[in-house]
């Protein structure tokens, strides 16, 4: 009986270990795409407030204020695409290429209604931001951050 | 893109960032400051790169610039527009000089222009103009007035160079004597953190100082008692009274009722009452004082809606580090983009004006 139950265990380690491993895996396979539109203008004065975490990046810019216009997310696994619609007739489009436990590589197309104007590829630390600036729109410029988080 | 897009202008290469950062060659050494003057031979700030201790070089975004900057100049323009003007323009002038090797740093942000060699004399006269500049640190980023960094600058070179101090900070030095000064305070991490650190205070100044209006009491209690606002003579005296009289009052906090005329009423508003409330209090003791009700708070042009914070579903937060590589970069025709990380651990910017031309 001690036999039969200590065979019973062992047999069930194996797929312990492997539901482990696909759990990690499971937790790998998906970044949130969090993406910021900021309009930055001469026209307002200071920083919205639910963007303090970015004003220090944003002093280097010659605007006075700088206004959250959206936040959008997405949940991307590998190869998966999500399409933002950003103000100003643009879209960027963003494919998740590859991801590991410390980074996480974009590939961001950006287009206004004329067609197709920027096409990059971002290989960013986990949870990292960078950030899409000067797309024109109306008064002042858009500020697109990018946040890949996981 | 076609053959046709694929014109002679670098503005249509796919760029691979997976090649090395090659050293500099002797000629482009020879053309940097690094390579003269006897303090820079045994300065152990500078390593066998190249390169100041201290300056971290991101090697992303000196090649994108580089390769940027041998761009016409109305090309170069449009990739740094958004960008304060100063900075815009010290870049531009320095591209469209041509022959030109140097080193440029702003706070974080470095610039590393090679494009030829020119004449040793030539080269420093633009050091010259550009390490001052470049000693300034972020204070360049500033609005005017700006930051006087002398004093740091001063402070930061030691006793053994009183002489040269002195003639720094009476703005005796001039060509490579001066630049060799700014650069050894550059090099000198002392002096860098203290450039940094005035330069976030510079920051930080400039953001108060465009979150509203200075109040002006003083312009407003002349006219109101009859004096010329221009005539200051007795001022700490009439200042030490109203200070006095100011704490002997009980606390006045008008700042509810002045926000309320200012800003929107929202639940996110309070979050700026709180940074005005001592102006809003000292404007208030002055008023129940003189007996003046001018409109002395005052925002040059609208005061954001701050809406709710509960509106972010998820609020935004930046890592610590944000560490982007960009590892291809494709424009259409006309459009420029440029990378830039202005701050160390900052995000990476991806400056972009797609006002004309698409892929």
């Amino acid at each position: 009986m001690l036999g039969v139950a200590l065979a019973a265990g062992v047999c069930g380690l194996p797929g312990a270990i492997h539901d482990a491993s696909a759990a990690d895996e499971k937790v790998l396979s998906k970044v949130q795409l969090t993406v910021l539109v900021v309009h930055a203008t001469d026209s307002e004065s200071g920083v919205d407030p639910r963007l303090a975490s970015l004003a220090s990046s944003f002093r280097y810019f010659k605007y006075s204020g700088f206004r959250l216009l959206s936040q959008q997310t997405a949940d991307l696994t590998v190869n998966g695409t999500s399409t933002i619609v950003v103000e100003g007739g643009r879209k960027l489009k963003v494919t998740l290429g590859s991801l590991d436990s410390a980074r996480a590589k974009l590939h961001v197309e950006m287009s206004n209604d004329q067609g197709k104007v920027l096409d990059t590829t971002v290989n960013i630390n986990r949870d990292g931001t960078f950030i899409i600036s000067g797309p024109r729109y109306k008064d002042g410029i858009l500020m697109l951050p990018l946040r890949a988080s996981y | 893109m076609n053959e046709a897009d694929r014109g002679a202008s670098s503005l249509h290469m796919r760029r691979s960032l997976s090649e090395p950062v090659l050293p500099l060659t002797e000629e482009e050494r020879a053309s940097l400051w690094l390579a003269d003057g006897p303090d820079t031979e045994t300065d152990p700030t500078i390593d066998p790169a190249g390169h100041p201790a201290g300056h971290p070089a991101g090697h992303v975004e000196r090649r994108e610039l580089r390769a940027a900057l041998r761009l016409p100049g109305e090309h170069l323009r449009m990739a740094l527009h958004g960008l304060r003007v100063d900075v815009a323009d010290d870049v531009m002038e320095l591209a469209d000089q041509g022959d030109i090797g140097l080193g440029l740093v702003l706070g974080g942000l470095q610039i590393d222009l090679f494009s030829g060699a020119g004449g040793s004399d030539d080269l420093y006269a633009r050091l010259d103009l550009l390490d001052e500049a470049a000693a300034l640190g972020i204070a360049q980023l500033l609005p005017s007035p700006p930051v006087d960094f002398a004093d740091t600058v001063f402070a930061a070179l030691g006793d053994s160079d009183a002489m040269l101090l002195s003639a720094f900070g009476d703005g005796e030095l001039v060509g490579p004597e001066r630049a060799r000064v700014t650069r050894r305070a550059l090099s000198e991490s002392a002096s860098q953190a203290s450039l940094q650190a005035t330069g976030r205070l510079g920051a930080q100044v400039r953001e108060a100082a465009t979150a509203g209006a200075a109040l002006d009491l003083w312009g407003a209690i002349s006219t109101s008692i009859g004096a010329d606002a221009s005539e200051t003579d007795g001022g700490d005296e009439v200042g030490q009274a109203l200070r006095q009289a100011v704490g002997q009052l009980p606390a006045i906090d008008i700042s509810a009722e002045v926000m309320a005329r200012v800003v929107p009423t929202a639940r996110g508003a309070s979050m700026w009452i709180g940074s005005i409330a001592p102006l809003m209090a000292l404007a208030a003791a002055a008023i129940v004082l003189i007996g003046i009700v001018p409109a002395l708070v005052g925002h040059s042009g609208n005061v954001l809606h701050t809406g709710s914070l509960s509106q972010l579903a998820t609020p935004f937060v930046m890592a610590a580090v944000n560490d982007a590589r960009v590892e291809g970069l494709e424009t259409s025709k006309d459009v420029v983009a440029q990378v830039v990380q202005f701050d160390e651990g900052g995000p990476t910017f991806i400056l972009v004006d797609d006002s004309v031309g698409t892929l």
